[in-house]
């Protein structure tokens, strides 16, 4: 007994002191948050010295965003990834912990003497309540000079519009980012500027100075070139699943449902048992003392039991990503027009991406998104078609004992009213009652017994 | 407007791990080895996959490689200002004729530390990388964003 008891309490006692130690390190460590935390950046390499993170107007929402412009390598966008509310998360940073703890422990105790402020970064470790990363991605700076060149305004009235010099331009580009200003007086910036300017729009040589007017068939020429370019590589993975994949994949799954059904019923015949009869005299006995939805609750259990091979079969197709069944052509139309849609939504403001997706959807354009729309109509009304066959497909099965019974509505409306008074009464009870209702009383004696006269 | 610095106290390399909770403080921890070790399982399967424990969770981490091009730096806003550029500069060889106003001070955001790759923790399980975000921000974004606006070198030559 007392060795038992001896040890423990030796472990405990030594397990205390170190905590009583590590309590007061954080204690000292822990007293003030921050109040301007450091952030975490994934910035291009090779910045120079002249590069500046600044607010620059989004060309898309017209409000400001961070941009880093820098005279060598460009223009980069600044993406924030943070974690969605649903779930929480934080940085902790911490170095490697190849450097002894204890030289650790000194480190702190010589700038916690040395007086230097607490919210210095320490890479031994340091919490970050929001766990945000600025991702710093390159930006074509035609994106950037667009809202300049297509004023609002100027839209609408879209008849005439001017040929203005690149000056001009970049000058309303200044006034509407003022943090651009002084970077926009860098040459190369400029000269990048105005190349991208070229591609989107009308050039005319005047003196010796080239007036741009923006020509919207152009900036539709450089987006469908950049969506094919986004294209050609394949979109990322999770664009590639929501807007290709799950575009096209509903109507397979329905395929594959009633292929199931049709696996189903040979297999039932297979074993030699009439394939129709079988859930309806299942259904019929379980009629007797439950509500409607046993007819449906008894047919998936059927074929659940004779489906077998069928289930396993979904399984596999579940887990390698079943091939996109589309005529030739059709999912890289759809991959296109996810990309430009893409890129209007991210980078055009809306006024702009509305004409840019008229233009894109008249047929001179060059690409002709017919097969893709006819494929998606064809995909819609087989989607309803099969949804439609489904429900018919219940129908007839309930329709064939409610017979039976006589008036089908009138039967299934009392089920109803019987299954909502029971949801009722259910709501009513407590959940001391429910778990009540579980316990085996058989054998017991009743509460009445009890007050029986003897 | 920010500049971005070197901090004289530069503290090197070090890797951010995204904890799947979220801890209500800013500011210095003693991440000691007591509380915090990631333990890398050399390859039993494909890749060699970290775990740890925080508070008696069992976590498994994906790293996630900052990708070639890109570095990953700690940026704090300090107060300190930017000396404006005299002269000398050739860049900036048009500020003389241009009038000085409309040039706001430049801030400096020191960079205090860098990192190579990023840790992502999910609570008994791995990251999903699909739904992530950080996983599709740091892998799939940069890339994607490469090829939409690439276009500018082939452009411009």
């Amino acid at each position: 007994m007392a060795k038992t008891r001896g040890r423990p309490a030796k472990k405990a006692e030594k397990e205390t002191e170190e905590k009583t130690v590590v309590s007061t390190d954080q204690k000292v460590q822990l007293n003030p948050d921050v109040a301007n935390p450091p952030q975490l950046f994934i910035l291009p390499e090779n910045l120079s010295e002249e590069a500046r993170i600044i607010q620059i107007e989004n060309s898309r929402h017209s409000t400001n965003s961070p941009y880093v412009v820098c005279p060598k390598r460009g223009f980069f966008e600044l993406t924030k990834v943070s974690a969605p509310k649903s779930t929480p998360r934080s940085w902790l940073l911490s170095g490697d912990h190849s450097e002894d703890s204890k030289a650790n422990g000194a480190d702190i105790k010589q700038t916690e003497s040395k007086g230097e402020t607490v919210d210095q970064f320490s890479t031994k470790g340091y919490v970050l309540r929001n766990a945000n990363l600025m991702v710093a991605t390159p930006i074509d700076a035609l994106f950037l000079i667009l809202p300049a060149l297509t004023p609002k305004s100027a839209a609408k009235a879209s008849g005439k519009k001017l040929f203005l010099s690149g000056e001009d331009y970049l000058d309303k580009m200044a006034s509407a980012s003022p943090e651009l200003a002084p970077l926009l007086r860098n040459e190369s910036l400029r000269s990048l500027i105005e190349k991208r300017m070229a591609v989107v729009c009308d050039t005319v040589e005047a003196g010796d100075e080239t007036m741009y007017r923006v020509n919207e068939g152009k900036i539709l020429t450089a987006l469908l070139q950049k969506a094919k370019k986004m294209t050609k590589q394949g979109l990322p993975p999770s664009m590639e699943e929501k807007f290709v994949r799950k575009a096209l994949e509903v109507p397979t799954l329905i395929i594959a449902c009633e292929e199931e059904e049709d696996a189903v019923k040979p297999a039932n015949s297979a074993i030699s048992t009439p394939p129709t009869e079988t859930p309806d005299t299942q259904s019929t006995i379980t009629s007797f003392e439950s509500t409607t939805s046993s007819v449906s609750q008894a047919s998936t259990a059927a074929t659940s039991l004779s489906g077998d091979s069928s289930v396993t079969v979904t399984a596999n197709k579940k887990s390698l990503l079943p091939p996109i069944t589309a005529p030739d052509g059709v999912a890289d139309l759809l991959r296109l027009r996810t990309a430009m849609s893409f890129l209007c939504s991210k980078y055009m403001a809306p006024y702009m991406s509305e004409s840019i997706k008229k233009l894109a959807s008249s047929p001179e354009t060059g690409t002709d998104f017919a097969p893709l729309d006819a494929h998606i109509a064809d995909l819609a009304k087989l989607r309803q078609e099969a949804i439609a066959a489904r429900s018919l497909g219940d129908a007839s099965r309930k329709r064939g004992f409610e017979d039976d019974e006589g008036d089908g509505e009138g039967r299934a409306e009392k089920k109803r009213k019987k299954e909502e008074d029971e949801k009722r009464k259910k709501a009513g009870e407590s959940r001391g009652v429910k778990t009540l209702k579980k316990v085996n009383v058989s054998g017991m004696k009743k509460m009445s017994d009890f007050f029986k006269k003897k | 407007m920010l500049a971005i610095q070197k901090s004289s106290s530069h503290k090197g390399k070090f890797t951010p791990h995204l904890l799947p909770c979220r801890i209500h403080h800013n500011g210095p921890v003693n991440a000691s080895k007591r509380y915090w070790d990631p333990k890398t399982t050399a390859g039993v399967g494909k890749e060699s996959k970290p775990t740890s424990y925080f508070r008696g969770r069992k976590l498994h981490g994906k790293t996630l490689a900052i990708p070639k091009g890109y570095r990953g730096v700690v940026l704090a806003r300090s107060d300190r200002v930017l000396p404006p550029k005299p002269d000398g500069s050739t860049i900036n060889q048009e500020d003389g004729d241009m009038e000085e106003e409309g040039v706001s001070e430049v801030k400096i955001v020191e960079e205090q530390a860098e990192f190579g790759s990023v840790v992502v923790w999910g609570h008994e399980c791995l990251p999903d990388e699909m739904a992530d975000a950080y996983c599709r921000g740091v892998e799939e974004w940069i890339g994607f964003a490469e090829m939409i606006h690439g276009e500018e070198e082939e452009g411009g030559k």
